[in-house]
């Protein structure tokens, strides 16, 4: 049975004075810089599975609705100019680095001024000049190219950090276990952060690890590991802030773990038959956005309908950005052969 | 070459050192990873001496881990270092293919040509030092089907260099195989610093009556076969296309339509091999009509590399093996 | 606006979904979110909800329908809305015929394949074991590869069992016309029929080597053929060309300005000739042995210099076009001729062949007939010359004219009374009018 919001506040959660003393520590810009990524995240993904539905895309798409503070609050912690390396449900993480949302829905249905020039589509979207270094659609193969960024950021004597995100089921795979040891001997500039929504398609992660946490492993390599409500965005930016100073300094890599829950299944075929409707209506109780825009209208950071009408500009830029892609053009199907090698 | 002064003769394992140590003299970029190249200097000697002239950082030895190693590679290479990575025997490639294959040769394609990874990955292959199954294979077959890669597999320490440095300078994936048995090999090689172009095959022996396409070891065995039987008469034409992926088709075309008959010798097991390529190639080609007998493929039988000396031997293709079907091919019909 | 059910894609291959039962009924109220159809795809049954509040109307999806993607199968109204009109026009039988039509069509592709086996019976040809060398070489010849014996496994036939072969018949002269064969006319050399030529060659330094392949090929057995078997006769004469270059200097300009195209002689001498020989028809036709064949349509082959080689594209049906017509058409052949982008349909059927080697500074040449034509026409330069007209002598630009004709087909004063009324009609363009 995998974590219920019950135990996961419980264990995790901050109090009410912490937040609000987070709260008061930000900017308010930052704070509604947040929010707003958050809510673009929903609406995106609200819209790309309605298109889906209409049979406007081809193939299969991972959504993340619900899971929309770990990749916001993380990022939220990092400079413009480091970078990210994610997964195939990695929407969000490409929204909050900055990507366009034209450009991303233009990926999304193929066509040639995607991002990926309609080459890659929803599992393999990188927004290579904004530091977004790709999604990859092999679980976990991010992590050892994500020592070799690392290494890169080192050997360049740079002072950037990567955020390494990666799933509750990547945490599994061989290549986990190679890239964080290598990264925690040689002391790389890396986060490494597992969106833990305690499903590997319909594996519950209790049932593919014989430990608690994630965030456990992290003592195998003698690094820092923590586990955090991964639907408080301030909780994730607080962990994953502290976590960046420490790659920024030298000091090495650490690991942290945003326990979520995602809504959708795991990809549009999915049926949901591993778990039960009862739970999943538990986790929609805990919605990460709503948590947040409550807190942030008891903080007196911004008003109810402040939040209205950023709710409205979100879901209308969505919309927009939907229409002007859908009038690009597709790609050429010719000399596809001379796109493959450098020069 | 220059022909003017004696050229001075050095190894295949030295080459393959000089063109590394040249380059990264060259290119503050280039640096070599993987594991034992540093202090230990390669387990077969071919980074010795280099820890003590680039460092740690640049020459840097790494735990047991192909696929962080790969990975490592891959993601040094789209931040625009040169990474050179050694996997120590061609088998454990498989560990590394993941990396390889799946993102390596596939993230400037996917990512809509917004990133390039120039890396190398340097590997001895081959068998006949009795390593046995796991630690004898030539699996060049697998990565001349990963459109994303290029292959290179040199014969001779002056190919080794150039095509090394050639390696290195290409902004793609370049799989680099070296075969354990030619290390020891000597031949001439220029002291500067010199490459030979991917895609250029080299007809080692011109000859009249049959094309052999030798592969990586098979080319200092081709060449002692023709010795043989020139002997008898026989006149084969050694062609080494040096470069797997991509292919210099012409030389192999223009070679097929001059002597209408081809034998394709390599180490790698005859079935899904290489040889099956390059036969199609020449089969659907202008080469076609002048075809006066089948294509013919000697290559390593369908067996995993056995240890006893005398089945290893069996294995794949010896000169004594090369030198009868040739001479078969050769004469018939004739 | 009326808010559309649709049949979502649940899955990546999913392209219809089988409807199987409504959960509410026409007019009910519903939630959003609210189940309201079960359909089923090859993998489960889902249960689809509502996409809005409101009243369901126009259900039209039917159970055991089958149901593309993204189709809509009925809609929640608001109150005070109403159906769109296309709903109330579609029913559910439209989609069922569809899916008829589908299976008639299934039903037709089967039938036809079930009778394609029969094509496909052997046709009872003996397999033959040759190279693709021996085979190539065997076709060239005309040989039978059948006939000859193979010194491979199973009778495999080598090139050198070709060249044996050969060299055993005994070479044979070509004695009598009825020889040669009617097909060899539309085909190639019969070079069997040639004495083999033995010569030594010069003892000298080989400059390069080329093999004979593909046009060169096609071009040498050609000629050789017609050199060998058809009995050329040439006639020519000199043509005043003045009249033809006040034609080119009047009507030129304007042709050039309505098509962009310059007027060329070679132009005016292909419009000339092709409507000329409707007057002659035994200049355009062709020798098949036993049979004359004359014919209606003249395609004119324009002899056209590439760098290696010789090129004819075709001007067809010559004798329907104007000048204007002549010229544009000309012209873009010759054009598509330099760009290499002739297609064999452009270069081949010929009736009639003009070879105009004038501007390259050849007075007068004979040229060799390209069979199965009956004639070929060699044009030289235009020049200035000295001629007499009248008792005074005066400049004229005079160009040669040198008929070649297949003297078994067309006899000299046919030949002389065809190249005399060209010459007149160059010398009088508006005789063509």
């Amino acid at each position: 049975m995998p974590y219920q919001v019950r135990e996961v506040l419980a264990e995790l959660g901050l109090d009410r004075s912490a937040q609000c003393q987070m709260v008061a520590d930000f900017l308010a810009k930052k704070l509604v810089w947040m929010l707003e990524k958050m809510l673009l995240t929903r609406y995106f993904e609200e819209n790309a599975e309605e298109l889906y539905t209409r049979g406007l895309v081809h193939g299969t798409m991972h959504l993340s609705i619900g899971m929309e503070a770990s990749p916001v609050g993380s990022i939220a912690a990092i400079e413009p100019d480091d970078y990210i390396i994610h997964h195939h449900r990695g929407h969000g993480h490409t929204i909050a680095k900055g990507a366009d949302i034209t450009l991303m829905m233009a990926e999304f249905i193929g066509k040639e001024a995607g991002y990926c020039k309609g080459r890659g589509g929803s599992i393999h979207i990188a927004d290579i000049d904004g530091g977004n270094l790709g999604a990859t659609g092999i679980v976990g193969s991010g992590l050892p190219t994500s020592v070799g960024i690392g290494l890169a950021l080192q050997m360049q004597k740079s002072d950037r950090v990567l955020l390494s995100f990666f799933g509750d089921g990547a945490a599994n795979i061989g290549e986990f276990h190679e890239s964080l040891n290598m990264a925690s001997v040689w002391k790389l500039p890396i986060v490494f952060i597992c969106d833990n929504n305690q499903y590997g398609m319909s594996m519950p992660a209790e049932k593919s690890m014989n430990i608690r946490h994630v965030a456990e492993r992290a003592s195998a390599y003698g690094i820092p590991g923590v586990t955090v409500d991964g639907n408080d965005v301030l909780a994730v930016h607080h962990a994953v802030k502290k976590a960046v100073d420490r790659a920024r300094s030298g000091e090495g890599i650490s690991l942290v773990e945003n326990l979520t829950y995602r809504w959708r299944g795991h990809s549009k075929s999915d049926r949901n038959l591993y778990r039960t409707a009862e739970e999943i209506k538990e986790w929609r109780q805990n919605d990460p956005i709503v948590r947040f825009a409550r807190l942030l209208i008891e903080c007196r950071v911004i008003t109810q309908a402040e939040f209205d009408q950023f709710d409205k500009k979100c879901k209308d830029a969505i919309t927009q950005a939907t229409e002007i892609a859908a009038t690009f053009p597709e790609p050429d199907p010719r000399n596809m052969e001379l796109e493959v090698y450098a020069p | 070459m220059s022909s003017d002064k004696p050229e001075r003769e050095i190894t295949y394992l030295d080459a393959v050192r000089e063109a590394m140590t040249q380059e990264m003299r060259n290119d503050p970029r280039v640096f070599l990873l993987g594991e034992d190249v540093g202090v230990y200097g390669g387990a077969f000697g071919a980074s010795r001496g280099m820890l003590e002239e680039f460092g740690a950082e640049r020459v840097r030895d790494t735990p047991i881990s192909e696929a962080a190693i790969a990975g490592a590679a891959t993601g040094a290479a789209i931040m625009g270092l040169r990474p050179i990575f050694e996997i120590m025997f061609m088998d454990f490639v498989a560990i590394s293919m993941n990396q390889l294959v799946n993102q390596a040769a596939k993230m400037r394609f996917m990512f809509g040509g917004k990133v390039s990874v120039p890396l190398v990955m340097r590997t001895p292959a081959g068998s006949g030092t009795g390593a046995a199954a796991q630690h004898s294979q030539s699996l060049e077959a697998w990565f001349v089907a990963s459109p994303g890669i290029k292959v290179v597999a040199p014969s001779t320490p002056y190919d080794a260099k150039g095509l090394l440095v050639s390696a290195i300078r290409d902004n793609n994936p370049v799989v680099f195989m070296e075969h354990k048995l030619l290390y020891r090999t000597k031949g001439p090689v220029p002291e500067e610093l010199y490459s030979i172009p991917l895609q250029k095959a080299e007809i080692k022996r011109p000859g009249r009556h049959l094309t052999v396409i030798a592969i990586s070891i098979m080319v200092p065995r081709a060449l002692e076969a023709a010795e043989i039987l020139a002997k008898e008469g026989i006149e084969i034409e050694v062609v080494d296309p040096r470069s797997l992926k991509p292919l210099d088709k012409q030389t192999i075309t223009d070679s097929v339509t001059k002597t209408g008959r081809l034998l394709i010798v390599h180490e790698a097991p005859v079935t899904g091999g290489f040889g099956g390529e390059l036969a199609a190639v020449v089969a659907g080609g202008e080469a076609f009509d002048r075809l006066d007998a089948p294509i013919r493929r000697l290559a390593g039988r369908d067996i995993p590399i056995p240890y006893n000396r005398g089945l290893e031997r069996a294995a794949v293709p010896q000169v004594e093996d090369i030198v009868a079907v040739a001479r078969e091919l050769a004469t018939q019909g004739r | 606006m009326a808010t559309p059910i649709i049949m979502p894609k649940v899955d990546m291959v999913m392209e219809k979904g089988i409807f199987m039962e409504w959960l509410k009924k026409e007019g009910q109220a519903v939630q959003k979110g609210e189940t309201i159809y079960v359909m089923m795809t090859d993998k489960a049954s889902i249960e689809v909800e509502a996409p809005a509040s409101g009243i369901l109307a126009g259900l039209s999806a039917r159970p055991d329908d089958q149901i593309p993607v993204s189709q809509v199968v009925g809609y929640i109204l608001q109150p005070g809305e109403s159906l769109p009109e296309a709903a109330r026009q579609s029913s559910p039988a439209a989609i069922t015929a569809d899916m008829q039509a589908n299976t008639e069509l299934a039903e037709e592709v089967k039938s036809l394949v079930g009778n394609g086996d029969s094509a496909l019976k052997k046709n009872g040809d003996k397999l033959v074991r040759a190279t693709p060398l021996a085979r190539n070489l065997a076709r060239e010849m005309k040989l039978d590869l059948a006939s000859i014996p193979g010194s491979g496994p199973r009778g495999r036939v080598y090139r050198r069992d070709v060249e044996r072969y050969l060299h055993a018949r005994p070479p044979k002269q070509v004695e009598t016309m009825s020889e040669v064969q009617p097909a060899q006319v539309l085909g190639f050399t019969p070079s069997r029929q040639m004495p083999k030529l033995i010569a030594a060659l010069p003892a000298a330094r080989e400059r390069g080597r080329v093999v004979l392949k593909g046009p060169r090929a096609i071009i040498a057995q050609r000629l050789t053929y017609s050199a060998a078997a058809i009995p050329h006769i040439h006639l020519s004469l000199y043509v005043d060309m003045s009249e033809a270059v006040q034609l080119r200097e009047k009507v030129g300009p304007a042709i050039e300005k309505r098509t962009g195209q310059r007027v060329s002689f070679t132009a005016i001498i292909a419009h000339s000739v092709a409507h000329l020989l409707g007057q002659h028809p035994v200049l355009n036709s062709s020798f098949l042995g036993e049979e004359i064949v004359y014919w209606e349509d003249v395609h004119l082959g324009i002899a056209t210099n590439m760098d290696e080689y010789l090129v004819v594209p075709v001007i067809r049906e010559a004798q329907r076009k104007n000048l204007e017509e002549t010229v544009v058409e000309l012209n873009r052949l010759v054009e598509r001729a330099h760009s290499k982008k002739l297609q064999p349909s452009e270069m081949t059927g010929s009736t009639f062949t003009i070879s105009n080697l004038g501007m390259m500074g050849i007075e007068s040449f004979t040229a060799i007939i390209n069979p199965p034509e009956a004639a070929i026409l060699a044009v030289g330069k235009i020049q200035d010359a000295a001629v007499p007209v009248g008792k005074e002598l005066a400049i004229r630009p005079m160009m040669a004219l040198t008929l070649a004709v297949d003297h078994r087909v067309v006899d000299g004063a046919q030949a002389a009374k065809f190249l005399a009324g060209l010459k007149e009609v160059l010398e009088n363009p508006y005789l063509l009018i």
